[in-house]
């Protein structure tokens, strides 16, 4: 006789969450990991200095000092992060961006002490760390390149010929190099000897490492980025592209999505090498692919961030998608619930950073107590922030205090919206960067997309 | 070799209450052991135990200028346990410096340093340094003449450096340093004094 099996009363098992999660960061965007933490049920543990550890917002939650207020002492020591984890009996640590989000170091550390780190695996975050490794990986995958050396120049020589194939005017850049060192422009077949040796000098005293490689230097041009998303099973989306061109000194000031000005072809083209480049190095979590658009229209890759990133609200804002959700889910092992046709794009959104600076002033850093703090509301408008009345900007760490991101069914309402919203802004005690970003917002060359990553249009006044 | 090699040794900040027992702060996150049992007398450079941060031992030693009886283990902490959870700046123990006739006065520490002349004040808050990078030389040394304008150190403030300037209304010129009153390297808030000068 036949016997019948039981079948098992359990539902199928669910992949693991985690209870309780470090965040191993400070103002705006440990508030942002929290949030998504509270919509997942998960305790989240704020990793503090003793600058931060007061704060108003991580009043009654769970908080655990980390050291002094100076960053190497704190937010950047890796033992006593991974100590602070363990302490506290977190089983995730998420870096947020900037001090460790792009250290392999701290990553392999987290997963030595069992604990998830909430980005790639360490391997895929060194490849993309290193430059003409990461070129290489993505030119195989599919994406353009910005034309230069296929690897490391091994003399003079060979930089002239690889200049001369690709046309001038060429940039040197270092192998290991980073904030902007380490790189010299050459402009004619004369300049390349003294190019050469000026960057492989610098390249050795600032990095230990003189390894060169070079690039045709494309002045100008706007720079795009492509958000995406994957988990661990090769499962990989994007969620579009943010255009953030309007920068200085390198960082970025305003960024929106869509780009008001790459054609309906490439931008499809490159969102589905990105994805499959991303699939074929084996990405997990959310990372980021940044782009230069050329002036004729093409998007050359430049390199890619393995962190979630601070405007990564404007995609958040087009989609509807929660990353920081999405991405401790991944990091638990979840499948992606999403897939690629399930996303949709609405509207436009464009996203303000709000730094305490003072823009009369050349952009002087102005640490000190907000008095007065209130922020504006309404349809289209979201403000993600850490401050409050009554705060003090330690002068410890970077400016920036708030981040205003609108949206609306189009450039003209989204932008519309920001203006309203930023005039409604009150921050009193310390000044801000909001008159640069009216004044800019209102230039008629912004409206008409006349800029490049080189000019901030309607600034200086 | 290599574990005695990385370890560190850690002397806590304190601070004085009411009764003018003195409270050691935690000079680090990690794990307290071996902590001195209570009633055990303490002297500067005496060992409090090691803390423990992912497995390597840095020891805590007893800083300078206290002395006492160990009276109580810090607020809050379970004294039974074998390895006492800390973090950085809560407080890890009570020294009773009256207790145990020591002889060992605590010390005013700097609070009767009293310089007199004008002085220089930090315009924000921030790290000042007294010099451009660390094999150069400081700008300015006590004893040395200075005059309107000229560059006397540099304030990072939110990771952008700042020329410091001896500029500022009832600042003698020329002037002499009488003292320096911060550390290369010192946090400072804003208005602290950093530079105190006479007339020449």
């Amino acid at each position: 006789m036949e016997r019948e099996i039981p079948r098992s009363p359990n539902p199928p098992r669910m992949p693991r969450m985690f209870h309780r999660l470090l965040i191993a960061n400070r103002g705006e965007v440990a508030v942002r990991i929290a949030r998504a933490c509270d919509a997942l049920g998960i305790t989240p543990v704020f990793a503090a200095s003793a600058a931060d550890a007061d704060a108003a917002h991580l009043q009654d939650r769970e908080v655990v000092c980390l050291g002094p207020g100076r960053a190497s002492e704190s937010y950047l020591n890796m033992q006593a992060l991974v100590q602070a984890a363990r302490q506290t009996r977190c089983t995730a640590v998420h870096p947020g961006w900037g001090f460790l989000a792009e250290n392999p170091t701290f990553a392999a550390l987290c997963e030595a002490h069992g604990l998830s780190f909430l980005g790639p695996p360490p391997a895929v975050m060194r490849l993309m760390g290193k430059k003409t490794p990461a070129r290489q990986a993505m030119a195989a995958a599919g994406l353009t390149l910005i034309p230069g050396s296929d690897g490391i120049l091994d003399s003079v020589d060979d930089a002239r010929a690889v200049a001369d194939e690709v046309g001038y005017p060429v940039l040197l850049k270092a192998e290991s190099g980073g904030g902007g060192k380490g790189m010299r422009v050459a402009r004619s077949a004369d300049e390349i000897a003294a190019a050469f040796n000026d960057a492989q000098a610098e390249a050795r005293a600032a990095f230990a490492d003189d390894r060169l490689y070079l690039e045709r230097l494309i002045e100008g041009g706007r720079h795009i980025e492509i958000q995406i998303m994957a988990d661990r099973y090769g499962n990989v989306v994007h969620l579009g592209e943010r255009d953030c061109s309007i920068q200085r000194n390198h960082q970025k000031l305003i960024e929106e999505s869509p780009s008001p000005v790459l054609s309906a072809d490439e931008r499809e083209r490159t969102l589905q090498a990105a994805a499959a480049a991303a699939q074929q190095i084996g990405y997990v979590g959310a990372g980021t692919m940044e782009f230069l658009l050329d002036s004729e229209g093409v998007l050359r890759f430049m390199e890619m961030n393995t962190r979630l990133q601070v405007e990564h609200c404007v995609s958040e804002e087009r989609t509807g998608i929660d990353l920081v959700a999405e991405q401790i889910l991944v990091a638990a092992g979840h499948r992606l619930a999403l897939t690629q046709e399930a996303i949709t794009f609405e509207g436009h959104a464009i996203e303000c950073r709000i730094n305490a600076e003072d823009p009369s002033d050349n952009f002087r850093p102005a640490p000190g107590v907000i008095s007065k703090w209130a922020a504006p509301q309404g349809p289209g408008i979201r403000v993600d922030t850490h401050v409050h009345s009554g705060y003090e900007i330690p002068p410890h760490y970077d400016s920036l205090i708030c981040k205003v991101i609108t949206s609306g069914k189009d450039r003209a309402q989204a932008v519309a919206r920001m203006i309203d919203a930023l005039e409604r802004l009150t921050c009193i005690g310390v000044p801000t960067t909001i008159p640069m970003h009216l004044a800019i917002l209102r230039s008629p060359k912004f409206a008409a997309n006349d800029y490049d990553t080189r000019s901030i249009p309607g600034w200086p006044r | 070799m290599q574990l005695t090699s990385r370890r560190k040794t850690l002397k806590p900040k304190f601070t004085r209450d009411d009764q003018g027992n003195l409270c050691l702060l935690a000079p680090a996150l990690g794990l307290w052991r071996d902590r001195p049992s209570l009633g055990t007398p303490v002297m500067p450079g005496m060992s409090l135990g090691c803390i423990e941060v992912l497995g390597v031992l840095h020891d805590v030693v007893v800083p300078e200028k206290v002395a006492g009886v160990c009276s109580a283990v810090g607020e809050g902490l379970d004294p039974d346990a074998a390895r006492i959870p800390l973090t950085f700046g809560t407080p890890m123990l009570v020294i009773d410096p009256k207790a145990g006739n020591l002889g060992g006065e605590v010390q005013q520490a700097h609070e009767d340093n009293q310089t007199t002349g004008a002085g220089l004040c930090a315009p924000s808050s921030g790290r000042f340094y007294r010099r451009a990078a660390p094999h150069k030389p400081f700008f300015i040394e006590v004893g040395q003449e200075v005059r309107e304008g000229q560059v006397v150190g540099l304030l990072e403030i939110m990771k952008t450096f700042h020329r410091i300037t001896f500029t500022g209304p009832g600042l003698p010129s020329p002037a002499r340093v009488v003292a320096i009153e911060v550390e290369d390297g010192d946090d400072v808030r804003a208005g602290d004094v950093l530079v105190r000068v006479e007339p020449v």
